[in-house]
């Protein structure tokens, strides 16, 4: 039986009360659950006003960031004021002005194999509001280690994937991706962008997954993965199955424990990604600044996107998109010193690593990547 | 020919393209003629080995192919649809 509501309460949930789903009952089960939300960005901002909104009694939130201007077209917990400030804090305070009888907890840390257990042990279910993939293993790993669902989402740009990871009744995010994609592969929405309202459409679809699960109504959203495009706004959803073989709740595991995720998700696949971390192959935006007021006859290789280009660009640089690359190497010059750039740094690390592997040697990235050259260099070119 | 659903993350190795036609009579040959045909795909679809990136999923009717009998091998006609679903983090 449930903490039972007091008065206030009654008016404030009284919509839930007068659906037969939730009821009374329903709602004291709601205010004696707990969730804990792991990120407090895009998703987890919607995540965490709608489970305070509707009275789950007891929420987590983690995150170690602070309010950024950028987060704003997203995150809409925060309000301009609060850039700068921490975001736990910050959400705290929003969701208990939102709902002063739930308790919040702030884990103002970021989310590892360290404090992973410390935090989540005392919750009910998990949300997955991370960023990241090492985040992203070890919540799923931790909750099947904990016995508890995982309600994942993740975006990017127009798409968006939710479901209900859930090791004792279906597989787990493990059994639909073994393993992450090396480093820089996959681009984050820091490189690739992301529409303002996706995240809220997938946090929501979360929260309403987790309300469900605290409730024990309907059907979730467990052995399926609903894939959302809000350009073309589509829904569809594809069966996931356990995969016997899943390293940690497959037929012979051998992961007992949380592992370094850091590891298991950034190990180098080949040398010469593991080279291209290296200083040698950087250049910072000073030395190239150097380089070409010497004249020396460096060819600027940017591989943004074309529509980058509006926002901010170098002279006479060529442009051939990631995508393209390995398709268009022979645009290029093997003999030439090319420097490479993208937004931040990360696109273009990919690029050397075609590049190296076809042969050319005399490359090198753009340390930071546009952004680094447009605060330290030409100011007159926005940061983005 | 096959439609591919290309996911977005891979979507620049298309050209842009959310969805590409493709020759092939299996599954297996499918993707095959696909990273021919777009050569910067393969890097991101199959490991130096050649073994298909496990961060990535395919699905035939709504169903991952090694949860098909046929896996791979499964055959498949004019204007099936392949779903590539890649993982994503942002969050």
């Amino acid at each position: 039986m449930g903490p039972g509501l007091t008065r206030e309460e009654f008016i404030r949930y009284s919509r839930h009360l007068l659906i037969p789903e939730v009821g009374l009952k329903g709602q004291e089960k709601l205010k004696s659950s707990s969730a804990l939300i792991i990120g407090t960005g895009g998703l987890g901002s919607p995540v965490s006003l709608y489970l305070a909104a509707a009275g789950v009694g007891r929420i987590g939130i983690v995150d170690f960031d602070s309010v950024e201007t950028s987060n704003l077209q997203r995150q809409v917990i925060y309000g301009s004021g609060e850039i700068g400030k921490s975001k736990v804090i910050s959400a705290q305070k929003r969701m208990l002005d939102l709902n002063p009888d739930i308790q919040v907890e702030a884990f103002e840390e970021q989310f590892s194999s360290e404090n992973a257990m410390r935090i989540a042990k005392s919750f009910d279910i998990i949300i997955d509001g991370s960023d990241n993939f090492p985040t992203r293993y070890l919540t799923n790993d931790l909750c099947v280690l904990l016995g508890i669902p995982n309600v994942y989402g993740s975006v990017f740009r127009f798409d968006g994937q939710v479901s209900v990871f859930y090791a004792k009744d279906g597989p787990c995010y493990r059994c639909l991706f073994p393993e992450p994609p090396p480093p820089d592969l996959v681009p984050s929405c820091a490189d690739g962008g992301v529409i303002g309202i996706l995240p809220g459409t997938i946090g929501t679809i979360q929260a309403t997954e987790a309300i469900k699960l605290l409730l024990g109504i309907g059907s979730n959203l467990v052995g399926r993965l609903l894939l959302y495009d809000a350009l073309e706004m589509t829904f569809e959803t594809v069966k996931l199955k356990k995969n016997p073989s899943c390293r940690i709740c497959g037929q012979h595991p051998d992961i007992h424990e949380l592992i370094d995720y850091k590891e298991f998700c950034g190990v180098p696949t080949n040398t010469i990604q593991s080279e291209i971390k290296n200083e040698l192959w950087m250049v910072t935006p000073e030395e190239l600044l150097k380089k070409l007021d010497q004249k020396k006859n460096v060819i600027l290789l940017d591989v943004r996107e074309p529509h980058e280009l509006e926002i901010s660009s170098l002279p006479n640089a060529k442009l051939i998109p990631l995508g393209q690359l390995a398709g268009r190497l022979n645009e290029l010059n093997t003999e030439n010193e090319i420097v490479v750039f993208c937004k931040t740094g990360n696109r273009s690390k990919r690029a050397l690593d075609i590049l190296i592997s076809s042969g050319f040697k005399n490359v090198k990235n753009l340390k930071g990547g546009i952004n680094a050259w447009a605060k330290s260099v030409d100011p007159s070119l926005p940061v983005y | 020919m096959s439609i591919i659903n290309i996911p977005s993350p891979l979507q620049s190795y298309v050209e842009g393209q959310k969805s590409v036609d493709i020759d092939g009579s299996s599954i297996e040959e499918v993707i095959l003629n696909l990273v021919e045909k777009y050569p910067g795909l393969k890097q991101q679809i199959f490991d130096p080995q050649g073994n298909m990136r496990a961060f990535l999923a395919i699905f035939f009717g709504g169903v991952k192919i090694n949860d098909l009998k046929d896996g791979f091998h499964t055959l498949v006609k004019e204007e099936d649809q392949l779903d590539i679903i890649a993982s994503m983090a942002g969050g």
